[in-house]
């Protein structure tokens, strides 16, 4: 065929810029390491890529608001085991001078008693790091528990919960109130225990009625307290399960985008030096074949 | 005798001089587009009857011809074209793509970001830093939209440019060829081969230009010259005569320059239906194929997101207890003027709801009693009976179906219908509305502070079909979005590769037939070298042998 003077000059310089091209192109995946350029390269790995941005994003943001949950839930449930240790003491203590036999009791039970009640009275006040009443439902900066003289317990806060996000279309409880352990079949547990203390104090006559009714109240706070117990512990599991499989999930998709979008180190190198070689191959071609003309020898 | 052998010499001598001067001009042409090479057409002049038979007078040169092939010319131009197109479209493409931004960076990052920041809030919902830092995901979304939309818009432009400056180029070459058509017209009837020559390969390399602006098909007419039409044979150059093309603006989309063809007095505006390659054709279709439907679908997308956060919290209320307000300043929405397919009255539509709009237009015809609103398929999304003159509808808006608010003004009558185009609907200034990010209304009631039920609700519109009908999620619309634009590049590449090479074959092929070849002019020129002097010793010989009889001569 012939090939006319213009058409091999541009022929050669096409071949040798679609191999620079190619080889830019490597060297460019090589070093971001990313073999998804453009999402034009492979539109449907890139939609893929994006969709599992998109879930890695989610499965990130529920695995911090898993940990948040964790961590309020944990505090909450060493305040709890702290109340309800000290209810126990209270209980056993109560226990001790109930039905009045032995009189000498009755001035360390009461002492006992006073300063327990002070530890549950700061419990059910507790608050967390960020200065937040965990016990007040969902009022913001309202002390939920206010003790008056005579011991009656007041409690300003409400019966809200609120939920927090830990996966899709699940959601979690986070806060619970006391009002099921402070006021237990409608009486006031606070104001109980305070008046058994007082009576046992003045060795008062009302003393063996007093104990007897803060000793059953106790008991049934305590019996709600750890029914308050066993849902924060179902809840926590809850959260526990979901964080194992959310981070299972998370890895899952990683993966899956690693796949899609590293490059195979191995065969670009290799790659690139075959680009190179046809190159320089090329380059060299046309550098000897130009200088071939019939004119040279004329 | 001897002056026949001297005459016959000489017509040697200057039919190599004549095939030397040819070949000097095919290298002085060796790098001139358009250039096809050329040769002399040499015969041999008749001979003289010397009684025992008959002797040849010579030979004369009649005619320069070029080396030329209409087949693979058509080959070369029509692959060019199309290369032209595709270069065009994907030029424009890949700065479309590169600005969507794909996998981890842009607007899809932003809004993954924002769902995140308000996941957080409700997480803590009075925490100041929490909040503060969703007003500042907030604000890097919108920015997002308008750089996105910004860069939309001057994509946008570039094409009106590019399009305007296309018929500019149009029109010049245009001129050319009929000017061309002229001159060649009078050379032909005057026999100056070798003149025509040259301007027939200006001609033709200035039509393959405008083939490479505009699709062309080229008749030729012989003696009146070429006849040009573009696109689907619209004329542009009849003989001497050139038409002008203009532009013009989209009636559908105002902001779109179209081009025109002025025939006579009337203007006939040109779509990328009529123009189907060439630069012109790629430019169209890109403006069709892409980047209409993305800003249509941008727009969609940033309307659908403002409306639903702003919906959300509007019935929350904020850390003073106070009902919240618009977190994203609302957007404006201009619609598109509508089209009068038959009738006279004027149509006005506004958009209501983000998640039944779709990027196909629909048609409103009447009955004479009912108006029905029909989508591209040909299914009624809504019909209601109005009065034939001035109605407009606002509880439940006429158009609601398809998320439109219809008005009309004028008079309609039965057996009219308008047509409600896609809308370019364009993104302006998307900013977040407030600054105290106490504002945030997380709360769903404004007793409860530390409530966050309004905020989850807010967090969950990041998991619910809000847009295409309820198909798809906000973020899943722009994965569609960028997948689409993705697959439309994609396509348009492979198809710029496979034109590249079908014109770098053509190209050869044509160049094999017409190209010069260094050395083949080397080897001519020795040829006629020696065919020169071959022809100077017959002359000698002819002297020579004159001389001895001169000699002979007492």
């Amino acid at each position: 065929m012939r090939i006319s003077s213009s058409v091999f000059y541009s022929s050669s310089v096409g071949g040798i810029l679609d191999q620079q091209s190619s080889i830019a192109r490597l060297s460019q995946q090589l070093s971001t390491d990313n073999k998804l350029l453009s999402a034009a390269d492979d539109p449907v790995a890139a939609t893929q890529v994006m969709s599992l941005n998109n879930q890695i994003a989610q499965s990130t943001q529920y695995a911090a608001n898993l940990q948040n949950v964790g961590q309020i839930q944990s505090e909450e449930s060493t305040v709890l085991s702290q109340l309800q240790k000290d209810l126990t003491t209270i209980q056993q203590t109560l226990s001790g001078v109930n039905g009045g036999q032995n009189p000498s009791l009755n001035t360390p039970a009461s002492a006992t008693l006073s300063g327990l009640l002070k530890d549950v009275q700061s419990l059910a006040n507790y608050q967390d790091t960020n200065g937040n009443y965990i016990f007040a439902g969902l009022q913001k900066g309202v002390q939920p528990y206010s003790f008056a003289s005579g011991g009656a317990t007041s409690y300003l806060g409400d019966a809200n919960v609120r939920q927090v996000q830990i996966a899709q279309g699940q959601t979690v409880q986070v806060n619970d109130n006391l009002q099921t352990v402070m006021q237990p079949n409608s009486g006031d547990l606070l104001q109980a225990i305070d008046q058994a203390s007082s009576a046992l104090a003045s060795n008062a006559p009302t003393a063996p009625a007093a104990v007897s009714s803060a000793y059953s109240m106790v008991g049934s706070a305590l019996g709600n307290l750890q029914g308050l117990q066993a849902a924060l512990a179902a809840r926590q599991s809850q959260v526990q399960n979901q964080q194992d499989y959310n981070s299972q999930f998370l890895t899952i998709n990683q993966n899956a985008l690693s796949n899609l979008t590293q490059v195979d180190r191995a065969s670009a190198i290799v790659e690139l030096q075959q680009r190179q070689t046809s190159l320089q191959a090329a380059e060299s071609a046309f550098a000897s074949t130009s200088k071939l003309s019939v004119f040279n020898y004329l | 005798m001897g002056t026949s052998i001297l005459n016959t010499s000489l017509m040697g001598l200057s039919i190599a001089q004549a095939n030397v001067s040819t070949t000097a001009n095919n290298i002085a042409n060796v790098n001139t587009a358009g250039y096809h090479r050329e040769s002399n057409t040499i015969v041999t002049t008749g001979s003289q009857s010397a009684g025992y038979g008959y002797i040849g007078t010579g030979a004369a040169v009649t005619d320069v011809t070029r080396a030329y092939n209409g087949f693979l010319e058509t080959q070369v131009t029509q692959n060019q074209g199309q290369l032209s197109s595709y270069q065009a479209y994907t030029q424009y493409a890949t700065q479309l793509n590169a600005l969507l931004g794909s996998q981890n960076s842009g607007l899809a990052a932003a809004m993954s970001d924002f769902f995140s920041s308000i996941q957080n809030v409700s997480s803590d919902p009075t925490s100041t830093v929490a909040r503060q830092a969703m007003l500042g995901s907030g604000a890097n979304l919108a920015t997002q939209f308008n750089n996105l939309n910004d860069g939309l818009n001057s994509l946008s432009q570039g094409i009106n440019q590019q399009v305007q400056s296309t018929a500019t180029q149009i029109n010049s070459f245009a001129q050319n060829i009929a000017t061309l058509n002229k001159q060649i017209a009078v050379m032909q009837s005057s026999g100056n081969s070798a003149s025509v020559n040259g301007l027939m390969d200006q001609r033709d390399a200035i039509v393959s230009q405008l083939n490479q602006l505009v699709n062309v098909t080229v008749t030729d007419q012989q003696g009146s010259g070429y006849n040009v039409a573009i696109g689907n044979g619209m004329p542009l150059v009849n003989g001497t005569q050139a038409n002008t093309m203009t532009v013009a603006s989209n009636p559908l989309a105002p902001t779109e320059t179209m081009p025109a063809l002025k025939i006579g007095n009337s203007t006939i505006t040109l779509d990328s239906t009529q123009i189907t390659g060439g630069q012109l054709g790629g430019l169209l279709s890109f403006r069709d194929q892409m980047l209409s439907p993305s800003q249509t679908q941008l727009g969609t997308l940033a309307y659908g997101l403002t409306a639903n956060i702003n919906a959300q919290q509007t019935k929350g209320f904020d850390l003073s207890g106070t009902q919240g307000g618009n977190f994203f300043s609302p957007l404006s929405v201009t619609m598109p003027p509508t089209k009068a397919l038959t009738g006279t009255a004027t149509i006005t539509a506004g958009l209501t709801d983000p998640n039944k709009m779709t990027s196909a237009a629909y048609t409103l015809g009447y009955d004479g009693t009912t108006y029905t609103l029909t989508d591209s398929s040909g299914k009624v999304v809504d019909s209601t009976t109005q009065p034939a003159a001035n109605w407009s509808t606002s509880s439940p808006p006429f158009g609601a179906g398809a998320g439109l608010s219809l008005s009309a003004s004028g008079t309609i009558v039965s057996g009219d219908s308008y047509l409600i185009p896609a809308s370019p609907l364009k993104v302006s200034n998307l900013s977040v509305a407030i600054t105290d990010p106490s504002k945030i209304a997380a709360a769903s009631t404004s007793t409860a502070l530390n409530d966050n039920a309004n905020i989850l609700a807010m967090a969950g519109l990041q998991s619910q079909s809000l847009l295409g009908n309820s198909t798809v999620t906000l973020q899943n619309a722009f994965t569609q979005l960028v997948g689409q634009n993705a697959s439309l590049e994609n396509g348009a590449t492979s198809n710029q590769k496979i034109f590249q090479s079908l014109t770098d074959q053509a190209t050869q092929a044509q160049q094999s037939f017409s190209g010069v070849n260094l050395d083949e002019e080397a080897a001519h020129l020795i040829q006629y070298q020696q065919a020169y002097q071959a022809a100077a010793k017959a002359m000698q010989t002819a002297s020579t042998l004159f001389n001895s009889i001169l000699t002979a001569m007492p």
